[in-house]
C-alpha cells in the first residue's frame, strides 16, 4: 500500500486535472461539464487518500461531502433551468438569470462553492488534502490540483456569467425572486452555507470521527478564531443585508455605523498577537475601507443593486482585515478567497459586458495565483508540522524565513516563488497584471479606489514578507538573490509598462489604473532591494499611495458621476465647475507627482535614497524618468480639468458624504507632507519588524519658518477675501510685509547669503503684490493668482531658512513646480496652457537632475544637512562628491535658463500675469545663481587643493555658459517684438552676466555678480511693471500694436527710461556699476574673450531696450494707444519707487555694495574695499558719486541753457514728409519689428540664417 | 577723517574745474568749434573751394541759438528736448575726464578706459533718442543706422582698448591689465609711444578707422546721410536744440581725437613747469590737428559713402581683425 501511495496521489492529480480540462472543453453541454467536473472530485479524493497521512483521509472525506452537497444543488438548479430554457447548452441557458433570479443565485452559489469561493469560509476539504499531499511529498500533485483549479475557475466563471449575471431583456412583469426554486434545493443550499460558515466545527468532528481529535485547529478557519473587527464587519455584512430588506431608509446610517464600529474596534483593540507590520496594514485597511463606505453612501444612492453592493463591500473589508490579522495559513487563505470573491462581485457589479469580461479575467487570475500560493504556504506549514513543532506564524517577522530554512536553498527559493505568485497577482506585477487595467475602469469608482489603494497593498504586504525573508537570511548558492532579481525585473517591467501605457489613455480611470501599476512597480522595485531603508521608504509610499490613489479615484468618481463619462475629454473644465472635488483632485495629483509639500515627495525621496544606498543608481534614474513621464499625464488631467473651458449646465453639488471622504483624504495627503517625519514614523515599527537590524533614515523633517508660513496664511486669507480685489490684494501684501518684518528681525537664517536673499525676495514681493492689486482688476479670479503667487514666495523664503539639502529641494519645488505652473497658465488661454506645460515639464526635468544631485551628494557625504555635506566635501576624495555637486549645479543653471538647453522651454512666464512675470524674471530665476553660490561657498567651502581645483574647473565651465548665454539671449531679445518676450530674453541675457560673475569665483566676480543680481532685480522688475502698465492701459501684447504711449503715459515713460539706462549700463544708473565690476573681474582673471563678449553684449542690451522704447513710447499713436491713459496709484507707486531706487543705487552703489562686501566676506573670500561711492581701490574702483555729480551738474547746466533758449518760442509742426502733404501721418510709424530690419538682416547673413527677422512672440489668443 | 574729507574736497574741486574750464567746459567747446572750422576750411581747400572762415561754426551756433524751436506735433516732447542735452552732457563730462599728456592728469579715479567705453556711446544714444522721439520715419531710419554702425565699430574699440590695457599691464610687470589712462600714459612716457610699438600698430590703425566711424564722416556718413535719410535723427531739429547737437558733435570730435592721442601718443614735448604746460598743450592740439586731418578731413575728402551693409562689413571684416590681432599679440607676449 505504502509503495503505491505516491502513484495514487499522482494518478488522482492527473484525473483531476484532465477531468477539469475536459469539463472546460464541454461548455456546450453543461450536463457533460458537470459530469466531468464531478469526476474530477474523485481525483481530489484520491490525492488525499494516497498521501498516506490521516489528514489526507479526512480531507478526502470532507471534500466529497461538501462537493456532493454543492453539486446536488448545482444539478437540481441546472435541471430546472434547462427544462424552462429548453436545453443544457450554454447558449440555451444564457440570460436565464433575468427570468429566474433565485434559481440562478443558487446555481451560482453552488458552482462557486464547488471551486472554493463563497461569501462564507472556503470548504475545508481541499485544504486538508493539499496539506496531506505536500506532507506526503506530493508537491507536484498539489500544484497539478492548483492548475486544475484554474480550469475549474475558467468554466465556472463562463457559466455563471452567461447564465446568472448576463443582463438579458427583463421580462415584464418582474418575476418573484425565488419563484421556481424548489424547497429541496433551497434547503440544501442553506445547509451548505451553514456548513461553510461552521466549517471548522464540522471539520473537527469529521476528523474526530475518522482519526481521533488531534491538532486540527491549526488548519481550519473557525469564526471564533477571528479578531473582533473582522467578525464585526463580516457578520455586519449579513446583518445589514438582512436589515435593509425591511428598512431601506436606514441603509446609509447602517453602513456608516458598521464602518465606524469596525474602525473603532481596530483602533480600540489592536490585535495583540500581531506585529507592527500587520497592525499597519490593519489600520490602513480599516481607515481606507471606512472612507470608501462613507463615500459610497452618497455615491451609490439610488443605484441598482445597492444592497448587494454594501454586502460585498463589507465582506471585502472583513476579508482585508482578516488577511492583515491572520496568524494561520488556513485563516489567511480563507480571507484571501473571500477577498477575491467579494472584490470580483464588486468588479462585475454593473454587469455590463466589459465588466463581466474584466471580472472573469480578474477572478481566474486571482484563483490561479491563490491556488499556487496556497500550495507554497502549505509546504511551509508542512515542514513545521512534520518536525512536530507548534505551527509557526508564517506572517510574523522571521516566521517565513524560519520556515524556509527547513528547505534546501533551491527548494526554498522555489517555495518562495510559489508564495510570491499569489501576491504578485494581487499586486499586479508584470506579467500578472493584466486584470488591473481591465477591472478598474469597469468597476464603480468607489470600488476602483480600494482596488488600487487597498487590494494591491495586500500583494505588496506579501512581497515585503517574502523579500524580507530572503534578504535577511540569504540562501546558499544565491538562489534567494535570483528570486529578488526576479522581483526587481517584474517590478521594473510593471513600472515602465504603467508609465508608458498611462500616457496614451483617454479614459481617466484606465489612466489612473495604469498609474497604479507604475506606482506598484516603483514600490516593488524598491522593496526588492531588501534593506531596512528601502522597506521603510516603500512602506511609506504604500501609505501615501493608498491615500493619493483612493483620493484620485474617489474624486474622479465624483466628476464622472456628474459628467456621465469617463473619457478625459468629456471632463473638460469640470475642476472649476466642481471646485471642491477639483481641489481634492488637484491635491491628489500634486502629491502623486511627487511634488512638495505633499507626502508623495517624501516617500519618493526615501525610496530614491534607498536605491542609491543600495548602489542601484539606475533604479533611482529610472524612477526619476518615470516620474517625469508621470507628470506628463497627470499634468494632462490638470489641464483638462482646470484649464479647459467648461461648457455645460451648472452642476448639483455632490452629496455631503462623498465630499467628506474626499476632504479627509485630501487633508491626509497634505498632512503626510507637512508632518513628514511623523508620517514616516508610522511605518518605522513595521520596517524594523521586517529588518530587525534596522538602519537609519535621513532626516526629512521640514521646518516651516514663520516667514514662509505667513505668506501661506496670506494666501488663505486672499482666498477667503476673494469677493473684494482691494481687500484681497491688501491682505496678500500685508502678509508679505509681516514676513519681511520677521526676516529683518529674525535670526532663523543659517547663512548670511540666505538672509540677504530672503530680504530681497520679500521686499520685491511686497512691491509686486501691491502692484498686482491694481493690475489684476483687468484679469479674472485674482484670488487664485494671489494664492499661487504667495505660495511661490513662501517656497522661495523657505529655501533661505533651510540647512539641509532635502528641505532645500522641497522648498525649491514649492517655489518652482506647481505654484509657478498655475501662475503661468493663469490666463487659461491656449498659448498659456502650452507654455505652462512646456515650462512644467522642463522644470520637472531640471528639478530631477537637481534632485539626483541632492541624492548623490547626500549619499556620498553620509547626510543631507549642510554641515554633513561641508564635512564630507572637506574630507572625502573629489570623485565621491563631485558628480552630485555638478548635477546640482546643472539643475541650478537650468533654473537660471542658461544654454545649451532651449531657453524658451526653460522659462516662459510671458503668458503669466505681468507682475508675476516680473517677479520670476527679477527674483525667482535668481535662485539659480543663489544656489550656485550656496553650493560653492557654503556646501563646498571646505574644499582645498585638488578639490578646489576641480570645483573651479566646473565653475569655469559655468562661466562660459553664462557668457555665451549673454550673447545668444541678447540677440534673441533683439529679434522679439512681443512685449514680454523681449524682456524675458533680456532677463536671460542679464542672468548670464550674473552667472558669469559668480562662476568666476573670485572676490570681485562674486561681488559683481551679486551686485548685478541686485541691480537687475530692480531694473528688470521696473521694466516689467512698466510693461504691465502699458499692457494694462492698452491691452496690447505686442510692441507692434503700440506707439506714442510716451505722450499718453508720461510717468511710465520716464520710469521706463530709468530701466533702459540701468539695463544698458549708462551712468549714473545702477546697471553701470555692476557691469563694470564684472568686466573688471573678467579682466583681472585674464578672461579677455569673455570680457569682449560681455562688453559687446551691453551694446545689444542698449539696442533692444531702445527698440522697446521706440516701439512702445515713440511715434504716432496706434488704435491701441488711443484709448490708453496713465495707470492708477497702486501701480504707479511701485514703478516710481523702483525707478528712484535704480538711480539712487546707481549714484551710491555702496548702498548695495557694502552689504555685498560683508556677504562676500561671509563666503570666505576677501571682499573688495568698498565705500558709499563704490569700490574704492584696486580693480573696479570707480567713484560713482563723483561721476554722477559731474553728470548732474553739467547736465543741469546744459538743460538750463537749452531750455532758456527754447522757451522763447516753440512751434508745433507736422513731421517732414518731403513736401507731400497728403501723407497719412499714422502710416509714417516705423514699428518695433521694422526698426532694426537692416541690422538684423546683416546679422542673419552672418549667422547663415540662424537669426532671422521673425515677428516673434506676443500673439493674442 | 579729515584726510578723507580733504580728499573728497580736492577731488570735487578738481572735477569742478575740469568740467567748467579745462579740459572740459570752455576749453573743449572752443577747441571743438575750432577743429570743426579747420576741418571745413581744409576740406574746402582740398575741394578747391574757398570755404567758410574758421569761425563759421561759432556763427552757426549763435544763429541757431536765436532761432525758433520747431517740434513735430507727434513727437515725444520731453525726450525730443532731452536728447541733445543728454548727448552734449555726456560728451562734456567725458572731455573733462580725459588726461592730456604733460598738461593734465585727469580727475582722480575716473580716468578709466571702461568708464570711457560707457560714456563714448552717449552721443549716439542721444541721436537715437532724437530720431525715435521725433516720430519722423527718417529719424527712425537714422536711429536704426546709428545702432547698426554702433554694432560695427564697438568691437574694434573694445578690442583696441583691451589690447592697450594688456600691453601696458603685461609689460609693466604687474601681470594684469591696466585700464587707467594715466597709468597707460605713464607707461608710454617710460617706454615710448605705443604708436611706434609694432605689436600695437594694428590697434592704432583700427582706432584710426574708428574715429570716422563714430563721427559718421566719409565712408561712414551713414546715420545722418543727407542725400539718403535727410540727416536722419536731426531732420526735425532746429534752433537751440540743433545747436546743442552741433556742439555735441564738436565736443565729441575733440574727445575721440584726444582719446586716440592719449592711448597711442600722449608724450609731451617738454618737461612740465616754467610754461612747459602751455607748450605741451599746443603740442597736444597739434597732435589732434594732425589726427583730424588724417582720420577725418582727408578721409572725408578722399572717399564717398558706403552703403549701410558695406559700412557694417567693413568694420567686421577689416577693422575688428586689426584690433583683435593686436590684442592677441599683446596677450601672447605679456
Amino acid at each position: 500500500m505504502q509503495t503505491y501511495a505516491p502513484f495514487a496521489m499522482y494518478v488522482g492529480a492527473m484525473i483531476a486535472l484532465v477531468s477539469e480540462v475536459l469539463a472546460f472543453r464541454s461548455l456546450k453541454d453543461l450536463k457533460r461539464l458537470m459530469a466531468y467536473s464531478a469526476f474530477a472530485q474523485l481525483g481530489y479524493a484520491l490525492v488525499g487518500l494516497g498521501s498516506g497521512e490521516t489528514g489526507g483521509v479526512v480531507g478526502a472525506a470532507l471534500q466529497l461531502l461538501y462537493q456532493a452537497a454543492a453539486r446536488t444543488v448545482w444539478f437540481l438548479c441546472l435541471r430546472r433551468l434547462a427544462t424552462e430554457q429548453g436545453g443544457f447548452s450554454l447558449q440555451a441557458l444564457a440570460g436565464a438569470g433575468a427570468r429566474r433570479p433565485g434559481l440562478t443565485l443558487l446555481l451560482g452559489f453552488s458552482m462557486f462553492t464547488a471551486i472554493g469561493l463563497t461569501p462564507f469560509t472556503a470548504p475545508p476539504g481541499k485544504e486538508f488534502l493539499l496539506l496531506a499531499a505536500v506532507q506526503g511529498g506530493g508537491i507536484w500533485a498539489a500544484l497539478a490540483l492548483a492548475a486544475a483549479g484554474i480550469f475549474a475557475a475558467l468554466y465556472t466563471v463562463r457559466v455563471i456569467h452567461e447564465v446568472c449575471l448576463k443582463t438579458g431583456e427583463m421580462p415584464e412583469p418582474k418575476p418573484a425572486y425565488f419563484a421556481g426554486v424548489g424547497a429541496g434545493s433551497l434547503m440544501l443550499a442553506g445547509a451548505l452555507a451553514l456548513a461553510c460558515l461552521f466549517s471548522g466545527t464540522l471539520a473537527e468532528s469529521v476528523h474526530g470521527w475518522l482519526a481521533g481529535p488531534v491538532e486540527t485547529a491549526g488548519h481550519t478557519a473557525g469564526l471564533g478564531a477571528w479578531p473582533l473587527p473582522v467578525v464585526i464587519a463580516f457578520l455586519g455584512a449579513f446583518a445589514m443585508f438582512a436589515m435593509v430588506r425591511f428598512a431601506p431608509k436606514l441603509r446609509g446610517l447602517a453602513a456608516l455605523a458598521l464602518a465606524a464600529a469596525t474602525l473603532g474596534a481596530v483602533l480600540a483593540a489592536p490585535v495583540p498577537a500581531i506585529d507592527p507590520l500587520r497592525q499597519l496594514f490593519t489600520l490602513l485597511f480599516a481607515l481606507g475601507g471606512g472612507l470608501v463606505v462613507v463615500y459610497s453612501i452618497g455615491y451609490m444612492e439610488g443605484h441598482e443593486g445597492e444592497d448587494r453592493y454594501y454586502f460585498f463591500l463589507f465582506l471585502l473589508l472583513a476579508s482585508l482585515l482578516g488577511l492583515a490579522s491572520a496568524t494561520e495559513v488556513a485563516a489567511f487563505y480563507s480571507s484571501f478567497e473571500i477577498m477575491t470573491f467579494s472584490s470580483y462581485m464588486l468588479v462585475v457589479h454593473k454587469r455590463t459586458d466589459e465588466a463581466l469580461a474584466a471580472g472573469a479575467k480578474y477572478l481566474v487570475m486571482c484563483v490561479g495565483g491563490a491556488g499556487v500560493m496556497q500550495v507554497g504556504l502549505l509546504a511551509l506549514v508542512a515542514t513545521g508540522a512534520s518536525s512536530g513543532l507548534a505551527p509557526v506564524d508564517l506572517f510574523a517577522p522571521g516566521g517565513l524565513a524560519g520556515a524556509l530554512a527547513a528547505f534546501s536553498p533551491a527548494a526554498s527559493a522555489g517555495v518562495a516563488l510559489l508564495v510570491l505568485a499569489g501576491f504578485a497577482v494581487k499586486a499586479g506585477l508584470f506579467p500578472l497584471h493584466s486584470w488591473l487595467p481591465a477591472a478598474h475602469p469597469v468597476a464603480p469608482s468607489s470600488i476602483s479606489a480600494p482596488l488600487s489603494g487597498l487590494l494591491t497593498k495586500v500583494g505588496v504586504f506579501g512581497v515585503a514578507l517574502v523579500v524580507s525573508a530572503l534578504a535577511s537570511a540569504p540562501l546558499e548558492g544565491g538562489y534567494g538573490q535570483w528570486v529578488l532579481w526576479l522581483v526587481t525585473a517584474m517590478a521594473a517591467a510593471t513600472f515602465i509598462l504603467g508609465e508608458v501605457m498611462a500616457l496614451v489613455q483617454q479614459d481617466i480611470k484606465r489612466m489612473l489604473a495604469y498609474s497604479t501599476l507604475a506606482q506598484i512597480g516603483e514600490i516593488g522595485l524598491v522593496l526588492s532591494l531588501g534593506t531596512f531603508a528601502a522597506t521603510a521608504g516603500a512602506l511609506t509610499h504604500v501609505l501615501n499611495h493608498a491615500v493619493m490613489k483612493d483620493l484620485l479615484f474617489l474624486a474622479a468618481g465624483g466628476l464622472i458621476l456628474r459628467a456621465g463619462s469617463q473619457r478625459l475629454g468629456d471632463l473638460a473644465g469640470l475642476g472649476k465647475a466642481m471646485p471642491f472635488t477639483g481641489a481634492c483632485m488637484a491635491v491628489g495629483l500634486v502629491s502623486i507627482m511627487g511634488l512638495p509639500p505633499m507626502g508623495g515627495f517624501f516617500s519618493k525621496f526615501l525610496m530614491l535614497k534607498a536605491a542609491l544606498d543600495a548602489g542601484q543608481i539606475w533604479m533611482a534614474a529610472l524612477i526619476l524618468v518615470g516620474g517625469l513621464m508621470g507628470c506628463i499625464y497627470y499634468g494632462r488631467i490638470i489641464k483638462v480639468l482646470f484649464f479647459s473651458p467648461y461648457k455645460g449646465a451648472a452642476l448639483a453639488p455632490l452629496p455631503l458624504t462623498m465630499n467628506l471622504a474626499m476632504g479627509t483624504l485630501a487633508a491626509l495627503a497634505l498632512c503626510s507632507g507637512v508632518f513628514s517625519s511623523q508620517w514616516v514614523a508610522l511605518v518605522l515599527p513595521a520596517a524594523s519588524a521586517l529588518f530587525p537590524a534596522g538602519g537609519s533614515l535621513p532626516d526629512i523633517a521640514i521646518h516651516w519658518p514663520l516667514a514662509a508660513v505667513i505668506p501661506l496664511l496670506g494666501a488663505v486669507l486672499a482666498i477667503m477675501l476673494r469677493k473684494n480685489l482691494k481687500l484681497c490684494g491688501a491682505a496678500a501684501t500685508l502678509s508679505l510685509v509681516l514676513a519681511l518684518g520677521w526676516a529683518i528681525a529674525g535670526t532663523g537664517f543659517p547663512t548670511e547669503l540666505q538672509r540677504y536673499f530672503a530680504l530681497l525676495v520679500l521686499a520685491l514681493g511686497v512691491l509686486n503684490l501691491a502692484y498686482s492689486t491694481g493690475y489684476m482688476s483687468h484679469s479674472h479670479s485674482p484670488w487664485r493668482f494671489f494664492a499661487v503667487f504667495l505660495t511661490m514666495i513662501s517656497g522661495l523664503v523657505g529655501m533661505t531658512t533651510v540647512s539641509s539639502l532635502v528641505a532645500f529641494f522641497c522648498f525649491w519645488e514649492i517655489m518652482s513646480s506647481w505654484p509657478l505652473f498655475f501662475a503661468i497658465i493663469h490666463e487659461e488661454t491656449p498659448s498659456a496652457l502650452k507654455e505652462g506645460t512646456k515650462y512644467f515639464l522642463f522644470n520637472i526635468a531640471g528639478a530631477s537632475l537637481l534632485f539626483l544631485g541632492v541624492l548623490l551628494l547626500g549619499h556620498a557625504c553620509g547626510g543631507y544637512g549642510f554641515a554633513d555635506v561641508t564635512k564630507g566635501v572637506g574630507s572625502l576624495p573629489v570623485a565621491v562628491w563631485l558628480p552630485g555637486i555638478c548635477l546640482m549645479g546643472v539643475g541650478m543653471l537650468m533654473k537660471a535658463a542658461m544654454l545649451p538647453v532651449r531657453i524658451d522651454w526653460q522659462m516662459h512666464p510671458a503668458t503669466a500675469p505681468t507682475p508675476v512675470s516680473g517677479y520670476i524674471s527679477a527674483m525667482l530665476l535668481k535662485s539659480g545663481p543663489f544656489g550656485i553660490l550656496l553650493l560653492r561657498f557654503v556646501l563646498a567651502s571646505g574644499a582645498s587643493g585638488d578639490a578646489a581645483q576641480a570645483l573651479d574647473t566646473a565653475m569655469y565651465v559655468g562661466a562660459w555658459i553664462g557668457g555665451v548665454t549673454i550673447l545668444y539671449a541678447g540677440i534673441q531679445a533683439l529679434l522679439q517684438t512681443g512685449i514680454k518676450e523681449m524682456l524675458i530674453y533680456s532677463t536671460v541675457s542679464q542672468l548670464g552676466y550674473v552667472v558669469l560673475g559668480i562662476c568666476l569665483g573670485t572676490s570681485l566676480g562674486v561681488a559683481g555678480g551679486l551686485l548685478h543680481l541686485f541691480n537687475h532685480m530692480l531694473f528688470k522688475d521696473l521694466a516689467f511693471l512698466c510693461a504691465g502698465a502699458l499692457m494694462f492701459a492698452s491691452h496690447a501684447h505686442n510692441l507692434e500694436e503700440l506707439g506714442g504711449m510716451g505722450r499718453k503715459m508720461p510717468v511710465t515713460f520716464l520710469c521706463f527710461s530709468a530701466a533702459l539706462f540701468s539695463a544698458a549700463g549708462m551712468p549714473p544708473f545702477n546697471g553701470f556699476t555692476s557691469k563694470l565690476v564684472i568686466y573688471y573681474a573678467l579682466i583681472e582673471r585674464g578672461e579677455l574673450l569673455l570680457a569682449i563678449i560681455a562688453i559687446l553684449s551691453s551694446v545689444i542690451t542698449l539696442a533692444y531696450f531702445l527698440k522697446f522704447m521706440h516701439g512702445a513710447f515713440f511715434g504716432q499713436l496706434t488704435p491701441a494707444a488711443e484709448r490708453a491713459s496713465e495707470v492708477g496709484l497702486a501701480m504707479r507707486l511701485p514703478i516710481m519707487l523702483l525707478a528712484g531706487l535704480c538711480l539712487l543705487t546707481g549714484v551710491f552703489p555702496g548702498l548695495a555694495l557694502i552689504p555685498i562686501a560683508g556677504l562676500v566676506q561671509s563666503l570666505g573670500l576677501t571682499p573688495p574695499q568698498v565705500g558709499l561711492s563704490g569700490i574704492i581701490s584696486g580693480y573696479g574702483a570707480c567713484n560713482m558719486a563723483l561721476l554722477s555729480f559731474m553728470l548732474f551738474a553739467v547736465g543741469g547746466g546744459v538743460w538750463l541753457a537749452v531750455s532758456r533758449l527754447t522757451a522763447r518760442g516753440v512751434r508745433r509742426t507736422a513731421i517732414h514728409t518731403c513736401g507731400e502733404t497728403s501723407v497719412d501721418q499714422r502710416l509714417t510709424r516705423i514699428s518695433a519689428g521694422d526698426l532694426y530690419a537692416a541690422p538684423i538682416k546683416l546679422l542673419a547673413g552672418m549667422s547663415k540664417g540662424y537669426f532671422s527677422l521673425k515677428r516673434l512672440g506676443g500673439q493674442h489668443d | 577723517m579729515t584726510n578723507v574729507l580733504t580728499g573728497i574736497l580736492t577731488n570735487s574741486l578738481q572735477a569742478v574745474f575740469a568740467m567748467l574750464i579745462f579740459p572740459g567746459g570752455l576749453f573743449v567747446l572752443a577747441l571743438g568749434l575750432f577743429l570743426k572750422g579747420v576741418d571745413r576750411k581744409v576740406l574746402a581747400r582740398l575741394q578747391r573751394r574757398v570755404g567758410p572762415p574758421l569761425y563759421q561754426p561759432v556763427l552757426d551756433i549763435l544763429k541757431l541759438a536765436t532761432k525758433e524751436t520747431l517740434i513735430p506735433d507727434t513727437a515725444n516732447e520731453g525726450a525730443f528736448q532731452l536728447a541733445p542735452v543728454l548727448g552734449l552732457t555726456g560728451m562734456l563730462v567725458t572731455a573733462a575726464l580725459l588726461p592730456i599728456g604733460g598738461v593734465w592728469n585727469g580727475v582722480t579715479g575716473l580716468g578709466d578706459l571702461l568708464i570711457l567705453l560707457y560714456l563714448l556711446p552717449i552721443p549716439a544714444m542721444g541721436l537715437m533718442l532724437a530720431g525715435g522721439s521725433s516720430s519722423s520715419p527718417y529719424g527712425a531710419l537714422g536711429f536704426s543706422r546709428e545702432m547698426c554702425m554702433m554694432f560695427a565699430y564697438e568691437m574694434p574699440l573694445i578690442a583696441s582698448f583691451l589690447a592697450v590695457a594688456v600691453r601696458v599691464g603685461g609689460a609693466g610687470g604687474s601681470g594684469g591689465s591696466l585700464l587707467s589712462l594715466p597709468a597707460i600714459m605713464d607707461y608710454q612716457y617710460l617706454h615710448g609711444p605705443l604708436l611706434f610699438d609694432p605689436v600695437m600698430l594694428p590697434a592704432a590703425l583700427a582706432l584710426l578707422l574708428f574715429i570716422p566711424g563714430t563721427m559718421g564722416s566719409g565712408l561712414f556718413d551713414i546715420p545722418e546721410a543727407e542725400p539718403e535719410v535727410i540727416e536722419g535723427p536731426l531732420l526735425e531739429y532746429s534752433g537751440p536744440l540743433l545747436a546743442a547737437f552741433h556742439l555735441m558733435s564738436a565736443v565729441k570730435l575733440v574727445v575721440v581725437l584726444e582719446l586716440a592721442v592719449a592711448l597711442f601718443f600722449p608724450n609731451p614735448l617738454v618737461a612740465t613747469g616754467d610754461g612747459g604746460v602751455m607748450v605741451n598743450l599746443l603740442w597736444h592740439i597739434c597732435k589732434c590737428l594732425v589726427l583730424l586731418m588724417v582720420s577725418v578731413t582727408c578721409f572725408r575728402a578722399a572717399t564717398g559713402r558706403l552703403r549701410l551693409d558695406q559700412g557694417f562689413s567693413f568694420f567686421v571684416k577689416y577693422t575688428s581683425p586689426l584690433a583683435l590681432a593686436s590684442l592677441g599679440l599683446a596677450f601672447l607676449l605679456r
